[in-house]
């Protein structure tokens, strides 16, 4: 396999890492479009409630790709001491 | 009642901490002291990270900010997710190029990825300056509880000496793992006093149930829970949450006692574990805005409106003074454990950034003296900025972010981009500056980015110039500077 083969190999396993965009979406990107006084979630204000889901949602995201990431790194027999992301 | 418990509890737990920091390790040198030794579990790990981010930042300013301000308070709730979010993919690679290569601090980073000794030390310095500026965050908050517990007869200046004080001792003593030391004893601490006053909150204000606080809020003052909040003069619009938000988050991991705190972890595993953890920790937030709240609703009214003494305020004001001895004493560790952190971190990149370049034949011995005492001279400067101010400590902490923001693009391009060199990293960093404190540069960016996070412009200048500058010194195709 060419060295370019095998880099681009390495991006598609990791590729799950794009999902770590989400929180920024949610917490940040979304912030205006629940920026509102008419709707209270159990008397708390909507935006209030926004960014503490947006909590959770990180931790799932967060949680999810290094799952995935422990498996593969796994299967590929690869240790904490050795490097797994093509870093140098 | 009030002072003895404030003492006691600070007391006990330097005494706790300076007892494990000896039976742990007897530190002989600079590497032992500041990173621990490389070698501490998930479980340290997260209490001390915990402690970095858990701070007087959060619990006084957040909930002063609550008070003063209504929904901007919400910012506390994106810095740890989205500061957590990015650090799972930045934390491992510090980690990695600190283990290969041998750093202690992150202007060592820089000065091996960009081979250029005179940009470490211009990183170190830039770091230092965001360090003593976030340093300030912990000697106002410092002086602001010796003063309610020693009385007001203590003068600003000499609360603020006094706090300094406290701080170096603290960190003399054993360096970093007795911070991870305290770091625990404050989480619990900080754990029992949340549930405590949130328990009771309620019935102080005359509400049925903490979410009935939020009703009585929301309607005796429209507009608290959305932005820009109670005082839209002031600026603190949704644009300014993205943005500060952003900023926050790109900076967390770019401040060097974070950044050095990646070096400190045992494995890439202990690192990602504690990416997933720590954000959950931060929905507390929730109740120290509830307080924030609480103490609209009670009006109580601070010394000198003080926003920052909003919270201690209401405690005294409600509360036996038992409790608010403990929320004193606590407070107090709150702004120990990073501050003592963060002198430790300004001390060791002075010894082995700025002086060592300038004295190679420094011994290891020679360079842990010149680091602590260093120490000294940026407490003083951090007492300084502390006696002319009278900001909130969320305005404070955003000038931290900016300051270090400047630092960021540096940290990135390492890491994405191999052409990325020192020339392009410095000429950034310059405008970066230029952008943040020139007068000029300020009102321009008021009049074409209205609401925006100062730190943020900057940054963006910062990374812009620095793209362009390496683009110009670097070939295509070259791989200077590639790893």
């Amino acid at each position: 396999m060419s060295q370019y083969a095998s880099f681009r190999a390495m991006h598609r396993r990791y590729v799950h890492r794009w999902l770590l965009v989400i929180p920024f979406i949610w917490q940040i990107g979304l912030t205006p479009l629940v920026n509102t006084a008419s709707v209270r979630v159990f008397s708390l204000p909507l935006p209030m409630v926004w960014q503490m889901a947006g909590i959770l949602v990180a931790t799932a995201v967060i949680g999810f790709v290094f799952w995935r990431d422990e498996r593969i790194e796994k299967e590929l027999g690869l240790t904490d001491d050795r490097d797994a992301e093509g870093l140098s | 009642m009030t002072l003895v418990l404030t003492f006691g509890i600070v007391l006990a737990t330097m005494i706790g901490a300076m007892l494990y920091g000896h039976q742990k390790s007897k530190a002989k040198t600079v590497s032992e002291w500041a990173v621990g030794g490389r070698s501490f579990g998930t479980l340290i790990f997260w209490f001390l990270n915990a402690g970095e981010i858990y701070t007087t930042f959060a619990v006084l300013g957040i909930s002063g900010y609550a008070w003063a301000y209504g929904a901007p308070a919400y910012l506390a709730f994106t810095s740890v997710s989205l500061a957590a979010t990015l650090g799972y993919w930045l934390m491992p690679r510090i980690w990695q190029a600190g283990r290969q290569g041998g750093f202690i601090t992150q202007a060592d980073f820089f000065a091996a990825r960009y081979k250029a000794t005179w940009l470490g030390c211009l990183v170190g310095l830039a770091g230092i300056a965001a360090i003593v500026v976030y340093v300030q965050i912990q000697i106002t908050a410092l002086s602001l509880i010796l003063r309610l517990t020693l009385g007001t007869e203590v003068s600003v200046t000499a609360a603020a000496i006094i706090a300094a004080g406290i701080m170096l001792a603290f960190v003399y003593v054993a360096g970093l793992r007795s911070a991870a030391f305290a770091a625990g004893v404050k989480d619990v601490l900080m754990i029992v006093l949340v549930v405590g006053l949130s328990a009771t909150v309620a019935g102080k204000v005359g509400a049925s149930s903490i979410l009935d606080v939020f009703a009585r809020v929301q309607d005796q003052h429209p507009g608290i829970g959305v932005f820009p909040g109670l005082v839209p003069e002031a600026g603190l619009t949704v644009t300014w949450m993205m943005t500060a938000a952003l900023n926050v988050a790109l900076g967390t991991w770019i401040f060097p006692h974070m950044f050095q705190l990646c070096y400190a972890a045992g494995s890439r595993k202990a690192i990602r574990r504690n990416a997933v953890l720590q954000p959950i920790y931060s929905l507390s937030f929730f109740f120290i805005i509830l307080l924030g709240f609480g103490a609209l609703l009670a009006g109580v009214s601070p010394p000198g409106g003080d926003v920052n003494a909003a919270l201690l305020q209401f405690v005294s004001d409600a509360y036996p003074a038992w409790m608010i001895g403990l929320l004193a004493g606590t407070a107090c560790l709150l702004a120990l454990v990073p501050g003592s952190v963060l002198l430790l971190t300004a001390g060791s990149i002075f010894s082995r950034n700025v002086v060592m370049p300038l004295k190679p034949d420094l011994s290891d011995r020679a360079s842990l003296l010149v680091s602590r005492l260093s120490m000294v001279g940026f407490a003083a400067v951090a007492v300084w900025l502390t006696i002319g101010a009278t900001s909130s400590l969320v305005e404070i902490g955003l000038a931290a972010y900016a300051a270090i923001g400047m630092l960021a693009p540096g940290v990135f391009l390492a890491f994405l981009w191999p052409r990325a060199n020192a020339i392009g990293v410095a000429a950034g960093i310059g405008a970066g500056y230029a952008a943040l404190l020139l007068p000029s540069a300020q009102s321009l960016w008021a009049a074409l980015l209205p609401g925006w996070d100062k730190g943020l412009v900057a940054m963006g200048v910062n990374a812009l110039v620095a793209v362009i500058f390496v683009l110009l010194t670097t070939r295509g195709g070259g791989r200077e500077g590639a790893r």
